[in-house]
């Protein structure tokens, strides 16, 4: 009996694997469809590192440390911050896009009469692998060879619940930002109300000790955006308690994982999938 | 044959907002509710070929849509090969196909061959079982020069077949087509009403079609439901549905200019006059009679003698039920 569980979960994870296979394939087929496309997003985000960077560079000609942080502390805060960004952008970005389309244009129909769990296809059917590479790695690789490795205080067991929370922060990434897109499935379009996601992802370039409390809880319990890298961050570099930080991202995450999957029910309940 | 689809007091509201001010819409909502569709009930049989008709707004397409779990009823119940469709059962979505005329399934900018392989993997469709499938399906629809090409470059008429293509490529028991001929050319309409009914005979496949083209309806149709303004007001065979008609006909008498004094003949009605030619509406039974009457009293250039078209028997269907 036991068995027949295992094989059955065993089977829905391999149907899954191969559904995520065939959506980076096909994600890649889609990303290389226009040539010139390819190109044009690496000078936007080249343009954004450089000013980011010469914010920091004006920001500590002044002080030593901010909100305890030092230069290179600041530097490696930002690392995880743009790698947290790039992650999502690459997984979830393009199926946000294709989400609120979909919606509007009632073509969302070709999906739900698919037999796949449809918030988990609607969440991964582009995974651009290719676009992450390509306009991900050169940044990272900028503000990675910036970074004093060797001068930062990393700890075995901090990395590693720091890595953990990490994930937990792209995961309630997601579900900030697919919630913010369900408006959608009562008022036509919701571009405008998902836009305010990315002036959320700003608060992840400070430190979390220069949040104040009220900020702090609000920003990791109402609209849990801060563990993607300024708690992960903060854990990896031992500024914070890595067990206790650890035990709340999973927390959070699980209950937001809850709310997604009910948001999810009710939105297709009031689904009304625009007349053709 | 068992029922493949049970349908029973069916009902559909939307709420369409009326306060559309940028401020007060903000704070004071106003909605009105609109039933699209209001207590329809029907069945369909394994293996049946069903038009679903009515004008704009009548509440076919969101019939379509509530058979195959996209809408959540208001009221009533609905049962597709024996499973509630809005549950989305893997196993009810495995069975079920749709393809609707103005809106494409396939990805834009992939081939469909790359679109068919994600299908393959979605519908766990053995590798070689697909590869035959679209090798039979792409020869019998002389798609295989557009396979490899990205869909975006394919013709609208091509477009339709490879969508069609990709509806049955996992052979569902019950295939919904929402106006499939929409913008096509006769053609491309001819190919794809030759395919559904080969599909319908070589498969055993359920078709569910909504369409304003006629056509469609009398080439791939057994059955005709027919809704207005959101409830059922002719569910028939197509056969009977036409035999009714058929004791009329429609003859137009082509002149060099319509004589003066051409009175309306006894049992026959004008339908239509202009410069060089005027149209009757009478029995089979009369005709004779008028043909005669007409050709012995002027000089008559030519004779069309018509069945009355399905689009004025539906038509004729809506007047009479608006008139109740």
């Amino acid at each position: 009996m036991k068995a027949s569980g295992y094989n059955i979960r065993w089977k829905k994870m391999k149907y899954r694997w191969q559904i995520l296979k065939t959506s980076i394939i096909n994600t890649f087929q889609h990303e290389t469809a226009y040539f010139a496309e390819n190109w044009t997003n690496l000078f936007s985000t080249v343009f954004y590192t450089a000013a980011m960077l010469l914010f920091i560079n004006v920001l500590y000609s002044n002080v030593k440390t901010f909100a305890g942080y030092t230069f290179n502390e600041m530097m490696f805060l930002s690392f995880v911050g743009q790698m947290g960004f790039y992650i999502s952008w690459g997984i979830f970005d393009q199926n946000d896009d294709l989400l609120m389309d979909d919606i509007q244009k009632g073509t969302l129909d070709f999906v739900l009469i698919k037999p796949v769990p449809s918030l988990f296809f609607v969440s991964f059917r582009r995974i651009a692998l290719v676009s992450t590479l390509r306009d991900g790695v050169p940044t990272l690789v900028v503000l990675g060879s910036l970074v004093q490795w060797s001068a930062l205080p990393f700890g075995f067991t901090n990395t590693i619940f720091g890595t953990l929370i990490f994930i937990c922060g792209l995961v309630l990434w997601h579900c900030i930002r697919f919630l913010l897109i369900f408006p959608a499935f009562w008022l036509g379009n919701a571009k405008g109300i998902y836009s305010v996601s990315y002036k959320l992802t700003e608060t992840n370039n400070l430190p979390l000790q220069g949040y104040g409390n009220g900020f702090r809880i609000f920003f990791s319990v109402v609209v849990p955006i801060l563990f993607l890298s300024a708690i992960s961050g903060s854990v990896m570099l031992g500024k914070s308690d890595g067990g206790t930080m650890l035990f709340y991202a999973f927390f959070v995450t699980t209950i937001f994982l809850a709310i997604l999957n009910l948001a999810w029910k009710s939105a297709l309940k009031n689904y009304t999938s625009a007349s053709s | 044959m068992t029922n493949i689809i049970d349908i029973k007091d069916f009902s559909k509201k939307f709420n369409i907002r009326t306060n559309k001010n940028v401020i007060t819409g903000l704070f004071d909502p106003k909605y009105r509710t609109v039933k699209a569709v209001d207590g329809i009930s029907f069945s369909v049989k394994e293996g049946e070929s069903l038009a679903f008709l009515g004008p704009n707004g009548s509440g076919k397409t969101t019939t379509i849509k509530a058979m195959t779990g996209l809408l959540y009823p208001t009221d009533g119940e609905i049962r597709v090969l024996g499973f509630n469709p809005f549950e989305r059962d893997r196993l009810f979505l495995k069975q079920i196909g749709l393809v609707m005329g103005n809106k494409a399934g396939l990805s834009w900018d992939l081939t469909a061959r790359q679109s068919f392989d994600l299908l393959q993997k979605i519908y766990e469709i053995p590798k070689d079982e697909c590869e035959k499938r679209i090798e039979n399906l792409t020869t019998l629809f002389n798609l295989k020069h557009v396979l490899n090409t990205p869909l975006r470059s394919v013709s609208l008429g091509e477009r339709m077949k490879l969508e069609l293509v990709g509806a049955i490529l996992h052979d569902p028991k019950v295939l919904f087509l929402d106006e499939p001929t929409i913008g096509l050319d006769i053609i491309s309409k001819k190919n794809i009403r030759i395919f559904l009914r080969e599909i319908q005979k070589n498969f055993g496949t359920t078709l569910i079609l909504t369409s304003h083209d006629m056509d469609d309806v009398e080439k791939v149709c057994d059955r005709v439901v027919v809704i207005n303004q959101g409830q059922k007001v002719y569910d028939d065979m197509l056969e009977k549905l036409t035999s009714d008609y058929q004791k009329e006909r429609v003859i137009t008498f082509y002149f060099d200019t319509i004589p003066k004094g051409l009175a309306e003949a006894q049992h026959s009605k004008v339908e239509e006059r202009a410069g060089d030619f005027i149209t009757y509406r009478t029995t089979a039974e009369h005709m004779p009679k008028l043909i005669e009457k007409i050709t012995v009293e002027n000089k008559v250039l030519d004779i069309d003698i018509k069945l009355i078209p399905l689009e004025d028997i539906i038509e004729d269907l809506f007047k009479k039920r608006n008139a109740k």
